[in-house]
């Protein structure tokens, strides 16, 4: 076995790594653009070196129940002279907060938890594309514009900067620049190119007629001259990056005449030029867009630093146009009183710099951006491997309707770097991936994956892990981890070069893979047996664990593949030690850690006589006591609606390791990882219950509260303040029962305990209002107004507590939150799931007496539909099933290690029989294994006690309870909302609209031939306005139906053509104008 | 009338479950399936006569108030409340309250539901023994080493109410397992063993006795 202990890391390390980078290096290198502003008089100082950071105010959770943002505050040493003369002193002013990160990876703006994804996009260098006529040499920089250097088959070469449509020779963009005829002849005579360049005195050089007026209005080669020096060698307009010189360097110059330029230099030109020759002469293959050299990963830390720079070029232009306003002022008034006094000049310091817009510029970057998106936190798996997640899309990435699937591709480089398997399903597929398991980010952004070194057939694990980019992987053969334990020699094992796969000697090997699972993400990591499923079901499977709620009376799976204690280890609710020691408390609410230390000698003495007010000799040894506090508290507030608790696990007196688990939140139960039940599930039909995969379920799910979940659910309402106190929170509502206001407390709001069912006023509001004027003498005298109930009312079909209120106050208004949690039993329509991707929906509910029963009596509580497996290839969920069933008899729990097929053949199937055998010998159950049909009996019926007929597969099986709950998304309609232009009815449950009637409907009812079915749905049931309300009255009074008149719809079309100028209008039979 | 023959081949009581195993020979029975799956499903069926907790109330008060001779007022609290005092969540002590086992021999038909109630004043650990339950009733507490919660501090004290029911709307089966086997011996021809599991405040033996009350023979 590998020692697999060395490769794993800290899984949020690529988040919190480049944020610090972000802190410690970038912004200083921002800040340096306006370290020094001279204008006009004014100087103005910043003193970067003394940049000071300021700790947060609020704590991480404080600031989740505030609704404020957690953020660090900049300070930075400001100085103003005018004239030489200092006006305002060196001093600390705050420069801006920047939004800070908690310790597992999250922001927090405006009290809810955020998270910025990592974006894949193409490195800047340059990139080298052979098409039928020409070669092109693209150059991308990091800011700046795009150049793209030309080569015909005649060998002329232009050069093209942006997308303007004329381009222009490459022999004169290089004289423009500076360089003389003779140093280009020069440095391309010595490798005797001059063939190349057409300079010969015979053949004269062909200038197409370009107009260079487009680079710059006036024709004159200074402006020219000018224009090109600002757009590549001014480095505040162009800027290659650390990678774009790197990959620039190693293409074109010798490992002597490296540099560190960020700009683009003349010879830099020549070098392409030279570059794009050898690549003809000796046909080398042209640079591969989708392989992963030619793509980095921006972080969170590069996202902010390029928005941190934007901001403070703004700041510099705007510091500038402060100075001219203040001059413009000061000339103006030196020309009204010229015989007065020089006063002094008084500046705020506010003048020049307002934190609070800076401030609010940051935030709008973590608001609006599209990378930034709220943490899904339905349970731990989900809040994982949303933080691992590469996106393609953003600004600078590529638009999601024109990427074509050749885009969307696994490449070859993939390997060991992103996983093949795991992506969003629908329009994002391909664009929206994961990260593998223990890949590292270099520093130039890409992506790198462990190996172990071979030499001569020898695995050399003592060297030391090594971790390989896609670019290094050229001339290296590497082998994959199956062929480590049956490593034999003289035998030819498959090997990966250049992307390409074949057989090689075992001599040849370079490299060999950490483990076996290597190329795959964590989420499908988890999932068991996964070398047995088809791909496109074990992508299923990973998508629906991260929609699993998290259930009751929580439960483990019994088989494990070991990586889900890391997931718990970095989930927002589990606590983790900071220091060793031993716990001295430790209660629901509080954990107290006390650090071991030495004795030592009190230092002042006076000090501690003061403090304590005890006598002390001299020299005597004082024990020092270093306490620290966990608090386990956790907010309702979730973004996904699901009740939270935190709970301790360790007891008194117990040692405590440093980064140990000390409490965790619900989704966890002493590390391991929760999302589902063990239920004991039967392949067979129903009487067709189960048809299309429909699940059948026992009645013994619901009564012992197997699958039932626990939601939250927020109501919200706003109050302003008028002075006229129009609105007011008050018990006293008029025209109610006083029932319904018995759990009101004095103030009007609903009190924490009461249960709720149904309709019930949570909040008690009136509304007072004045109807005559005549009138509002006689109320002003008895101070007493017409008052009108518009309290807030609970939804529809809630039934649950109330836990907790929260009022804020925000300026003039008053928030008001009302949280309450219900349980939710399992129900028909609910959707279910395996970890294989095996999903399916609830159709029945059936009493335990009904359902088959094994040959010891137990009943069966899933009923499965065995036609799913077949066509669907999943057989994974069979071997899961099969081995939980010997788990359970023997009181074992298994870790399987993914792809254990290569220890030898057939490994599970033979582990799975064996087990099998072994529980049949231990609790002397016969029918639990039968060499002649392995892993089947014979069950009974239910309903007669007679055996089915044939052999029936059955097991525990992991099953998960999917989000979509049939409850909430069930809707019907009475009276509804119309839309306001062509009065038909709204769409959407929470508008309380109808169901569309759409065009394929009305073909369906056509095909029947029912027209009066069809009129009475589109004109009375949909838009007839007079007879909608006069339908009622028909009813009531016992009169036929009235006859259907023009839609409002069709009126508004004949108004929109009427309005472009055609004559038209409706007409009766009689042919008199319609005007209803 | 018809005459069935019952033997006890074993009756045992454990700590978690009674089993028992019955052989059974009815005469003039055709069909020895039928009569061996009605008595299941009867017994899965009709057996709910137990007193279960049906709901379950908790109250909260200081120990030491401001006014000593003042009366202490105990707070309703909700299941979602968490107290420091006491270690465990109050949502957890409700499934460990759901655990206990009880007994009933009513005096009268009418009644129907009790009341018990667990008191919490010192620091200690809680089992199922600490419960009052009042002396007019019949009722006893079979598994009474059942843990219940911790208390931490003496800071607060804690009541819990517990409402104790034979309502038949809320599902409860006092029968874990139940299983059936035909056999046919030379000497006494076929007959039933029947394999009961049930829980330890019922005696399975009783419980088979009266589910062939309702028994519907009129078929064979």
């Amino acid at each position: 076995m590998i020692n697999r202990l060395k490769t794993y890391s800290n899984l949020l390390n690529i988040q919190s790594k480049s944020f610090k980078n972000f802190l410690k290096i970038g912004i200083i290198n921002e800040l340096k653009k306006i370290q020094k502003i001279i204008h006009s008089n004014f100087e103005i100082n910043f003193h970067i070196n003394a940049l000071k950071y300021k700790k947060p105010k609020l704590s991480s959770e404080s600031c989740l129940i505030k609704n404020e943002t957690y953020n660090i505050d900049i300070k930075i040493p400001m100085e103003i002279k005018y004239e030489g003369k200092i006006i305002f002193k060196k001093k600390y002013i705050s420069f801006c907060k920047i939004p800070f990160m908690t310790e597992k990876g999250t922001f927090i703006c405006n009290g809810n938890t955020r998270i910025i994804i990592n974006q894949l996009i193409r490195s800047p260098g340059i990139y080298i594309k052979k098409k039928k006529n020409c070669l092109l040499a693209t150059l991308i920089p990091k800011t700046g514009s795009w150049i793209t250097i030309k080569r015909n088959k005649k060998k002329e070469n232009f050069i093209k900067i942006d997308k303007i449509n004329n381009s222009i020779p490459l022999f004169t963009f290089l004289n423009i620049l500076g360089l003389s005829k003779k140093k280009i002849t020069l440095s391309l005579n010595k490798n005797n190119y001059s063939k190349n360049f057409k300079i010969s005195k015979k053949k004269k050089i062909e200038i197409p007629t370009i107009n260079l007026t487009q680079l710059s209005k006036e024709n004159n080669i200074k402006t020219i001259r000018n224009n090109l020096y600002n757009r590549f060698l001014n480095s505040d307009n162009y800027n290659l990056g650390d990678t774009g010189r790197f990959k620039i360097n190693k293409k074109i110059y010798k490992t002597e005449f490296f540099t560190n330029k960020k700009i683009l230099m003349p010879e830099d030109f020549l070098g392409i030029f030279n570059y794009m020759i050898k690549i003809k002469n000796i046909n080398i293959k042209s640079n591969k867009i989708d392989d992963l050299k030619n793509k980095i990963v921006l972080s969170v830390g590069e996202l902010m630093q390029n928005k941190f720079n934007n901001i403070i070029k703004d700041i510099y232009t705007k510091i500038i146009e402060k100075i001219n306003k203040f001059e413009q002022k000061k000339k103006q008034e030196e020309k009204y009183n010229k015989e007065k006094k020089e006063e002094k000049i008084k500046i705020n310091k506010t003048y020049f710099i307002n934190s609070k817009n800076l401030t609010d510029n940051i935030k709008k970057f973590i608001t609006t951006n599209p990378l930034s998106q709220l943490l899904n936190d339905l349970n731990p798996l989900s809040e994982l491997t949303h933080k691992r997640k590469i996106s393609t899309l953003g600004i600078g990435g590529i638009e999601k309707n024109k990427a074509s699937t050749k885009i969307r591709e696994i490449h070859n480089s993939h390997y060991g770097r992103i996983c093949p398997i795991e992506t969003s399903e629908g329009k994002n597929a391909g664009l929206v991936l994961s990260l593998a398991k223990d890949i590292r980010i270099n520093k130039h952004g890409f992506i790198e994956s462990p190996f172990y070194k071979v030499i001569k057939g020898n695995i050399k694990k003592n060297k030391g892990i090594f971790f390989i980019s896609s670019e290094n992987e050229k001339n290296i053969k590497i082998a994959p981890c199956d062929i480590l334990k049956n490593f034999k020699l003289n035998k030819n094992y498959g090997v990966k070069n250049k992307n390409e796969f074949y057989y090689d000697s075992y001599k040849s090997i370079n490299f060999i893979s950490t483990s076996t699972d290597q190329f795959n993400s964590i989420g499908t990591g988890i999932i068991p047996f996964l070398e047995h499923n088809d791909a496109n079901r074990v992508l299923m499977g990973a998508t629906m664990q991260k929609q699993a709620l998290i259930l009751k009376n929580k439960e483990p799976s019994l088989i494990e593949t070991g990586r889900e204690i890391l997931i718990n280890r970095d989930s927002k609710s589990t606590i983790i030690a900071k220091e060793s020691g031993t716990v001295i408390y430790s209660s629901s609410k509080k954990i107290i850690i006390q650090k071991k230390s030495k004795k030592s000698k009190f230092k002042n003495i006076n000090l501690f006589k003061k403090y304590f007010k005890k006598k002390l000799k001299k020299n005597k040894k004082i024990k020092k006591h270093k306490h620290t506090i966990y608090l386990l508290n956790i907010d309702e507030k979730n973004n996904s609606n699901i009740y939270q608790t935190r709970t301790s696990i360790v007891k008194k007196n117990d040692w405590i390791k440093k980064g140990q688990i000390i409490a965790e939140g619900i989704g966890s139960l002493n590390g391991n990882l929760c999302l589902g039940k063990n239920i004991l599930v039967g392949y067979l039909s129903w009487e067709g219950y189960n048809f299309e995969d429909a699940i059948i379920i026992s009645e013994r799910l619901r009564n012992e509260d197997i699958l039932t979940s626990i939601h939250v659910k927020k109501c919200k309402s706003f109050l302003i303040n008028h002075k006229e106190k129009k609105e007011e929170i008050t018990k006293n509502i008029p025209d109610i029962k006083l029932k319904n206001v018995k759990n009101l407390n004095n103030n009007g709001i609903i009190k924490i305990g009461s249960k709720i069912n149904g309709k019930e006023i949570l909040i008690g509001i009136i509304k007072k209002r004045l109807i005559n004027y005549e009138v509002e003498l006689i109320y002003e005298i008895l101070s007493e107004y017409e008052r009108k109930n518009i309290s807030v009312l609970s939804p529809k079909n809630l039934v649950g507590i109330v836990t907790n209120t929260k009022i804020h106050k925000i300026k003039n208004c008053y928030q008001i939150e009302i949280y309450i949690t219900e349980k939710k039993k399992i129900q028909i329509g609910d959707k279910l799931s395996g970890r294989h991707g095996n999903k399916g929906v609830i159709s029945k509910i059936i009493p335990i007496v009904d359902m088959p029963y094994l040959p010891d009596g137990t009943p069966i509580d899933i009923i499965l539909n065995p036609l799913g497996i077949p066509s669907r290839m999943n057989v994974g969920q069979i071997y899961e099933c099969l081995l939980n069933l010997s788990a359970i008899n023997l009181k074992e729990r298994y870790k399987i290690q993914p792809f254990d097929e290569y220890q030898y053949k057939n490994n599970s199937e033979i582990l799975i029989y064996k087990k099998l055998n072994q529980s049949r010998k231990k609790t002397k159950k016969e029918w639990l294994f039968n060499p002649n049909n392995p892993g089947k009996t014979i069950l009974f019926n239910g309903k007669n006690g007679k055996p089915f007929k044939q052999t029936i597969s059955f097991g525990y099986s992991y099953i998960l309870k999917l989000m979509h709950i049939a409850e909430e998304k069930i809707h019907a309609k009475t009276i509804s909302n119309y839309s306001s232009i062509i009065k038909q009815p709204v769409k959407g449950k929470s508008k309380n609209g109808g169901q569309r009637f759409g065009e394929m409907e009305v073909w369906a009812i056509e095909g029947f031939g029912a027209a009066f079915l069809l009129q009475e749905l589109l004109t009375i049931k949909s838009d007839d306005l007079h007879n909608k309300s006069q339908i009622l009255k028909n009813l009531m009074n016992g009169l036929s139906m009235s006859k259907p008149n023009v839609p409002e719809s069709f009126k508004l079309l004949i108004l929109e053509l009427q309005s472009l100028g055609l004559n038209i209008n409706i007409f009766t039979k009689k042919k008199t104008l319609f005007t209803k | 009338m018809k005459y069935i023959k019952i033997y006890i081949l074993r009756n045992k009581k454990f700590k978690n479950q009674n089993i028992n195993f019955l052989k059974i020979k009815p005469f003039n029975c055709p069909n020895y399936n039928f009569f061996g799956n009605e008595i299941r499903r009867s017994l899965l069926l009709n057996i709910k006569k137990t007193m279960t907790i049906t709901n379950i109330k908790f109250f909260i008060s200081k120990s030491k108030s401001k006014h000593p001779k003042k009366l202490k007022i105990f707070h309703p609290v909700n299941e979602f409340f968490d107290i420091e005092e006491i270690k465990e969540n109050l949502s957890n002590i409700c499934i460990n309250l759901k655990k206990l086992r009880f007994k009933f021999n009513p005096k009268n038909n009418k009644e129907k539901k009790t009341f018990i109630i667990l008191n919490s004043f010192n620091k200690k650990s809680f089992s199922a023994k600490d419960i009052i339950i009042p002396s007019t009733s019949n009722l006893k507490i079979v598994n009474l080493k059942e843990h219940l919660f911790n208390k931490i501090s003496q800071k607060i004290n804690l009541k819990v109410l517990i409402k104790i029911e034979n309502n038949e709307n809320y599902f409860y089966n006092p029968i874990k397992r139940i299983n059936f086997i035909l056999e046919k011996n030379n000497n006494i021809g076929k007959y039933i063993i029947l394999d009961l599991n049930s829980d330890i405040n019922i005696n399975p033996f009783k419980a088979f006795i009266e589910s062939l009350k309702y028994l519907n023979l009129n078929n064979t």
